[in-house]
C-alpha cells in the first residue's frame, strides 16, 4: 500500500488537523490567559486588543484561552467515543457476519432498534438519566455510534467468510479466535480507519450540540458549543463570541472529513492512478 | 474400495491392501438443512482410501462430490449439513469427534487445497508468514526451526528460491504459483490424506501439469493419500489409481482406474466419456448427454440417470437399483452395466 502524501485534501486536511492539535496541546503558550479568568472591567473587548488575540466575552474571559480549552474537550471526547464505538461496534459486526445464525440476528435486532432513535434524543434522554458529566457525554455519543462500524464490519466479514484464505484458516485448524484475529479483523481494519474518520467528524458535531443545548459536559468547563451558546445573545454587538467557536467546529470538521476523503481514496482499488 | 447400497463391511476383498484404510465412508449420506425440511444431496455413497493411493471423484457439477469433501472436514455446522452414515479416518469416526478434536485433524493429519488459488493467500500476509501460521496451530517448532520448515516446504513445490517467496505478498505471485504454496501450507504437518477440491480447474493446461506433477511427486515421497475431486477425466486418467463416478449424489461406478475409465461399464461413465475431447474414435460424432442433472429437489425413486440413459427401460424406475460385482474391485450401480 502506497500513500499519496502529495495529494491536496491530505495537505489541506492534515495541516487544519494539525493546527487544532497544536492548539489543544500547546495553547498555553501562546496566551496569558487562562479559560476561566473573569475580568468584567475588559468585557467584549474586539480581537487584537488588550493583549486579547481573539477578543474577550460578556464576562472579560479571553476567547482564545477558552478556545484552546474547547478543541481538547472535543477531541478528547470525539477520539473517545471513536474509539469505543469502533472496538465494539467492529467486534459485534465481525462477529455477526462470520457467525451468522442466531447471534447475526440477535445483534441485528439490536442495531435496528438502537437505530431508530433520533440519535439526538437518544443522547439527551441518557444525559437527562445520567447526569452532565464527562464520561457520560462520552457514553451517550457512543450508545449509537458503534452502529455503523458494526453494520459495515458485518456485511465486510460476510464477504470475507466466503473467501477461500478464510476457508483455508479454517482447514488449517484455525478457531473460530484464531481466524477472527488473524485474518477476518485485519482485513476489516482499512474500512474501520475511513469509518472512524468520518465519524469523528460527526462525533465533534455531536459534542457541540449537546452543550449548545447544555446539556454537554458541566459548564465550568468551556467548550465549542457552550461558547456558541453564550455568544448567541450577543451576536448583533459581539460577532466574535460566536463566530470564533464556530470557526473551530467549522475548521476540524473539515479537516477530519478531508483525512477521511482522502483515506478512502488510498483505499479504493479502482484508483490506482491518482493524477492530482 | 466398496460401492454398495448394502451394508457391506470393510472387509479383506480389496487387493493389496492389507493396511485399515485411511479414510473410509460407509452408506454416507449428507443433507441440507431448508428451514423445516432437509434435502438429501448425497445418497449412500461407500468409498476407501487405502495409504498412498490417489483416489479420484468425478462428477458433473451438482453432483455432491464437493460437498463430500467438505463433511470429510466438517467445515459446516450440523445446523446446515447433516451427515448419515459412518466416516472414519484412520478407523477414528469423523462425524462424532468433537469439534476441538476436529480442529487438531484439519491443518494437521487432514488437509485440503480449493479451486480459487487466486483467492485461497490472505492478501495483506506473506506467504511465508500464511505457512507458519499452520505449523503454529500444530507443532510445537521454535521460529528458526518453522524457518526452515518453510523454506523445505517451499522448495518441495518447486521454488527455486523458497526465502525470497516466503517474504513475497500473494498479489506478487501468479495463480500456478499460489496453488503451489497452498500446496506447501497444505503439507506443512506431515499430513496423511490431502483433499484436492479441483486444485487445478482455475489454472492453464502447463500450470496444470506442473501442480499435478508435484502432488504426484509428494504423494510418493510422503505416502500421501489424496482424495482428488475434479471432472476433468483426461487428468484424472493420468493420476489416479481407483477412480468413483458421482452423479445426482449416487456412486454410479467404482474401481481402478483403469477399469472404470479404460472400459467403464455404467452408461454415465460412458456418456461423460464421450463428452471428453481427445478421448472418441476417429469419425465418429462426439456426443453430449441429453438432459440436465436433476436438481435435488425433484430425485425421484430408481435410477437417478434413467431419464437421460439410452439403455433405460421400465425396471430402471424401481425404487432399488443393485449394485452389481464386475470385479472383485470393479462394481456399478446399474441394471444392465456393459459385461
Amino acid at each position: 500500500m502506497k500513500f499519496d502524501f502529495l495529494n491536496l485534501k491530505f495537505i489541506i486536511g492534515a495541516f487544519l488537523l494539525g493546527f487544532v492539535l497544536f492548539l489543544a496541546l500547546f495553547g498555553n503558550l501562546i496566551t496569558p490567559f487562562t479559560a476561566n479568568k473573569q475580568s468584567l472591567m475588559d468585557s467584549l473587548l474586539p480581537p487584537l486588543s488588550g493583549g486579547h488575540i481573539l477578543g474577550t466575552d460578556h464576562l472579560g474571559r479571553d476567547i482564545l484561552a477558552r478556545m484552546i480549552s474547547g478543541a481538547r474537550v472535543s477531541l478528547a471526547i470525539a477520539a473517545s467515543v471513536v474509539v469505543i464505538s469502533g472496538v465494539v461496534g467492529v467486534i459485534v459486526g465481525a462477529l455477526s457476519g462470520y457467525l451468522r445464525g442466531t447471534w447475526d440476528l440477535v445483534t441485528q435486532k439490536i442495531v435496528e432498534s438502537f437505530w431508530a432513535f433520533p440519535p439526538i434524543l437518544l443522547a439527551i434522554a441518557i444525559l437527562a438519566f445520567f447526569g452532565q458529566s464527562l464520561t457520560n457525554v462520552i457514553l451517550a455519543l457512543t450508545i449509537q455510534r458503534w452502529i455503523p462500524y458494526s453494520r459495515m464490519s458485518r456485511a465486510q466479514a460476510m464477504v470475507l467468510r466466503s473467501l477461500a484464505y478464510v476457508e483455508s484458516s479454517r482447514v488449517m485448524g484455525g478457531g473460530l479466535a484464531w481466524v477472527m484475529r488473524r485474518h477476518i479483523l485485519p482485513n476489516l481494519m482499512a474500512s474501520a480507519i475511513i469509518v472512524g474518520t468520518f465519524s469523528m467528524a460527526t462525533a465533534i458535531l455531536a459534542e457541540a450540540s449537546l452543550s449548545f443545548l447544555g446539556l454537554g459536559v458541566p459548564p465550568q468547563i468551556a467548550t465549542w458549543g457552550g461558547m456558541l451558546a453564550e455568544g448567541r445573545s450577543y451576536i448583533t454587538r459581539a460577532w466574535w463570541l460566536a463566530v470564533m467557536p464556530g470557526v473551530g467546529i467549522f475548521i476540524t470538521v473539515l479537516s477530519l472529513n478531508l483525512l477521511g476523503d482522502w483515506l478512502r481514496d488510498q483505499y479504493d482499488p479502482k484508483k490506482t492512478l491518482n493524477l492530482i | 474400495m466398496t460401492l454398495s447400497s448394502d451394508t457391506r463391511p470393510a472387509d479383506g476383498t480389496i487387493a493389496g491392501q492389507n493396511a485399515a484404510p485411511v479414510l473410509s465412508a460407509r452408506n454416507l449420506s449428507l443433507y441440507i438443512r431448508e428451514g423445516r425440511n432437509r434435502i438429501r444431496i448425497v445418497s449412500d455413497v461407500s468409498f476407501e482410501i487405502a495409504a498412498g493411493e490417489f483416489f479420484a471423484l468425478v462428477g458433473e457439477s451438482g453432483s455432491g462430490k464437493t460437498m463430500i469433501a467438505r463433511s470429510i472436514m466438517r467445515l459446516l455446522p450440523a445446523s446446515m449439513l447433516e451427515i448419515e452414515g459412518d466416516l472414519e479416518f484412520c478407523g477414528k469416526s469423523l462425524t462424532s469427534l468433537p469439534e476441538n478434536r476436529m480442529r487438531a485433524l484439519r491443518g494437521g493429519a487432514i488437509s485440503m487445497i480449493f479451486q480459487e488459488p487466486m483467492t485461497s493467500l490472505d492478501p495483506l500476509m506473506p506467504v511465508g508468514r500464511q505457512i507458519e501460521e499452520t505449523l503454529e496451530l500444530h507443532s510445537d517448532l521454535n521460529r528458526r526451526q518453522r524457518a526452515e520448515r518453510i523454506e523445505t516446504l517451499l522448495t518441495d513445490v518447486r521454488f527455486a528460491e523458497p526465502a525470497k517467496v516466503a517474504a513475497m505478498f500473494p498479489h506478487e505471485l501468479s495463480g500456478g504459483m499460489r496453488q503451489r504454496a497452498m500446496i506447501a501450507m497444505a503439507l506443512a504437518n506431515n499430513p496423511q490424506l490431502l483433499i484436492a477440491d479441483e486444485p487445478t480447474t482455475a489454472l492453464d493446461v502447463t500450470i496444470q501439469r506442473e501442480v499435478m506433477e508435484i502432488i504426484q511427486r509428494l504423494r510418493r515421497k510422503y505416502g500421501l493419500s489424496v482424495l482428488f475431486i475434479s471432472h476433468d477425466l483426461s487428468l484424472v486418467h493420468q493420476y489416479a489409481e481407483r477412480v468413483g463416478v458421482l452423479y445426482g449424489g449416487v456412486l454410479m461406478e467404482a474401481g481402478p482406474e483403469r477399469d472404470v475409465i479404460g472400459r467403464s461399464a455404467h452408461p454415465y461413465t460412458q456418456a461423460l466419456l464421450n463428452c471428453a475431447p481427445g478421448r472418441r474414435v476417429a469419425g465418429e460424432r462426439r456426443r453430449g448427454i441429453g438432459g440436465t442433472v436433476p436438481s435435488p429437489r425433484d430425485w425421484a425413486p430408481g435410477c437417478r440417470f434413467r431419464d437421460r440413459c439410452e439403455r433405460a427401460d421400465a425396471a430402471c424406475a424401481n425404487s432399488e437399483i443393485p449394485v452389481k460385482d464386475l470385479s472383485p474391485e470393479w462394481r456399478a450401480k446399474c441394471l444392465r452395466p456393459t459385461e
